[in-house]
């Protein structure tokens, strides 16, 4: 018999290769690994993207500066006047007087042919139901073709198999989704979809009323009944709350026969980029105080932000299923029981996003030029040192690279990072490109421009600062204040 | 950071999990996939090793260290996902290799491992394991030299002489040292 040497190498699996894993593994360039990083982290981010419930309005109180200095009772009244709290949906901001409707659940889940589905997220406003069916099991097995991330195929599928149609007012409808998202698993070298949700959106005349969800194939129904919202809440009616800096971070939990529902809000007047639905993956936001990334101690990875037992221990999430990203907080569920209680929530200095932009022209040198260029942002300077040039390449590109170093300013708020962008480039692929610092505190911008570019456009924006207080929260009692 | 700590990280904190697994295992990933796609662009090769990792992003919950790794799991990941993109790069998509290991992963094939390892095994150690460096893992000569503290043209000639003796096992001829 004939082997072919390669293909059976293709073949072997994990357990083949245990006696044969290299002890040491093999270094390679930065540049390279951090572009392929930024690469799968921007799959990463669209995939979640898809993933995401419906955003709720995003949560901008307008709280003056003074606010934060002058006591609770203003920030309380600013609460009173604008913030809802919808269980299921998370935290809501109405500035314009709608009516929001929130669910009792009359049948939120069931498991059928070892499919589990769920209802999340129910609520209405004015007249649109909004809701989101998730399930979970093995829903498609996925030929290769399938299986490509931009195949329309799997989608149309799933949506044949398991079409959903609602109840109500003595009618019923197909619905047709708006987001959705599937995730899929390798199970014994077979491309499953394990996990698949949809997001729905319906214009009812009127909202309060009692809806059914049917799912082809399945015999089970979803149901829900919508009832107007009055209740205008203060954050420690949610859960526990802290208020520092003009942020106010508020959490709160229940027990259930899954484990611990936990579940955080952060309220600012600023962007941060731990809770914000587009900076969540832009600005990779670093521990205080640690410029690089690979400077973190994994010591403090678990001291960022953690949820500890009445015992002093972490507690952990049962998995990704089970973490539903809000725009402004997050909904987890833990491994834990009503004796875990009460629960302590820990939240390290956040990353706050300036909405500032600044430009500067520089003239493009043949090799290199000193730039003593400064430009203010709140919280701290950019001073652009130095441009770089090489010379073009045979396609008429050339390649430059800005050097500049960034000083914190004074105070609660300390800048460490700006996002910045040629607007001659050829490719902007810098656009989303978090910089970290070299060892001797200079950041390098790199850009690719023609080579007839005689002067560019610097576009600096989007600066990023810690903001330096942490906050600590204990939850005596699942429930307690809800 | 060892892996039961790092798949904390990653149920903890997904991003930041899937930063340090980057960290740690890009370059062990990169020489796999670039083993098996060397007359392709650093594109593909790039674009390929990205793949990988959204790929364990989707799966990193399948690991058993009981019975595996981090690193293991990727390697195998690497080494599949590259053949996978290898067969779409030089048009042989008429049969994937997810489906052909899915359809066909028979006894037949079970045995045809076993006696590939056996081959390698038959070098002893470390010429077995240079020999995987070499052809799985992707490992340039010079780099192999300077984990087993060998001139290059040493490592060269054990990896000449390997493979010709596994080939040999291969096709049924027996394998005389010397």
């Amino acid at each position: 018999m004939k082997y072919d040497w390669e293909e059976m190498l293709d073949r072997l699996e994990e357990k083949d290769l245990i006696e044969f894993l290299p002890e040491t593994l093999p270094e390679m360039d930065e540049v390279t690994r951090k572009r392929i990083e930024k690469r799968t982290l921007q799959k990463i981010r669209e995939e979640r993207n898809r993933f995401s419930r419906k955003q709720i309005v995003a949560v901008l109180i307008c709280l003056v500066a003074v606010l934060g200095i002058a006591g609770r009772e203003p920030i309380q009244a600013a609460f009173e006047r604008l913030f809802y709290y919808l269980p299921g949906a998370g935290m809501y901001v109405d500035e314009e007087g709608n009516t929001l409707y929130e669910a009792e659940i009359i049948n939120g889940e069931f498991t059928e042919n070892d499919i589990h589905v769920r209802l999340k997220n129910v609520y209405a406003e004015n007249h649109t139901v909004n809701m989101e069916v998730e399930m979970t099991g093995d829903l498609l097995e996925l030929t290769q073709e399938a299986y490509e991330p931009d195949s329309k195929d799997k989608y149309e599928q799933l949506e044949e198999m398991y079409a959903v149609t609602i109840e109500y007012d003595g009618k019923q409808d197909k619905l047709t989704h708006g987001n959705k998202g599937a995730l899929v698993e390798d199970k014994d070298n077979t491309y499953v979809i394990t996990r698949y949700r949809r997001d729905y959106q319906r214009y009812v005349k009127n909202a309060e009323q009692t809806y059914v969800l049917h799912i082809a194939g399945f015999e089970n129904a979803l149901s829900f009944r919508l009832t107007a919202n009055t209740g205008k809440e203060q954050p420690e009616n949610i859960g526990a709350s802290q208020t520092k800096n003009g942020i106010t971070v508020t959490a709160g939990a229940e027990v259930t026969e899954e484990g611990i529902w936990f579940e955080y809000y952060v309220l600012s007047e600023e962007i941060l980029a731990e809770t914000d639905q587009t900076h969540r993956f832009i600005a990779i936001s670093l521990p205080y105080e640690y410029f690089q990334w690979n400077d973190v101690p994994e010591a403090e990875l678990y001291q960022w932000r953690y949820v500890m037992n009445r015992n002093g221990e972490m507690l952990y999430p049962k998995g990704l299923y089970f973490h539903d990203n809000l725009e402004n907080g997050k909904r987890i569920l833990y491994e834990g029981t009503a004796e875990d209680f009460p629960l302590t929530f820990y939240q390290a200095a956040f990353t706050g996003v300036g909405e500032e932009r600044g430009t500067i022209e520089i003239p493009v040198p043949e090799t290199s030029e000193e730039l003593a260029k400064t430009i203010d942002f709140p919280y701290g300077t950019v001073t652009l040192e130095q441009i770089q040039t090489k010379p073009g390449n045979e396609n008429g590109i050339k390649e430059l690279e800005i050097i500049y170093r960034i000083q914190p300013k004074e105070g609660k708020r300390k800048m460490y990072g700006v996002f910045m962008q040629v607007q001659e480039a050829v490719q902007k692929e810098a656009n989303e490109l978090t910089i970290f610092p070299e060892e001797d505190g200079t950041y390098h911008f790199p850009a690719k421009i023609s080579a007839e570019t005689k002067e560019i456009t610097l576009e600096l924006y989007d600066p990023y600062y810690w903001i330096v207080d942490d906050y600590t929260l204990v939850i005596e009692a699942p429930n307690e204040t809800k | 950071m060892d892996d039961r700590e790092l798949l904390q990280v990653l149920q903890k904190n997904p991003e930041n999990g899937m930063r340090l697994v980057m960290k740690e295992y890009t370059g062990l990933c990169y020489y796999i996939v670039k083993q098996k796609l060397a007359d392709f662009s650093a594109e593909e090769i790039e674009e390929c090793v990205s793949d990988v990792f959204l790929a364990f992003y989707h799966q990193y919950t399948a690991i058993d260290l009981e019975r595996g790794s981090i690193k293991g799991f990727l390697a195998v990941l690497s080494r599949r996902k590259a053949v996978d993109r290898w067969r779409k790069l030089a048009g042989k998509e008429t049969l994937p290799l997810q489906e052909e290991i899915t359809a066909a992963d028979t006894l037949e094939q079970q045995e045809d491992r076993q006696i590939l390892l056996d081959a390698v095994r038959a070098l002893g150690d470390p010429d077995g394991k240079i020999l995987l460096l070499k052809y799985y893992f992707g490992y340039p000569s010079k780099m192999i030299a300077e984990v087993y503290g060998l001139q290059e043209n040493t490592v060269n000639q054990k990896i000449r002489r390997s493979l010709a003796k596994v080939k040999a096992i291969l096709e049924g001829g027996v394998c005389h040292e010397g």
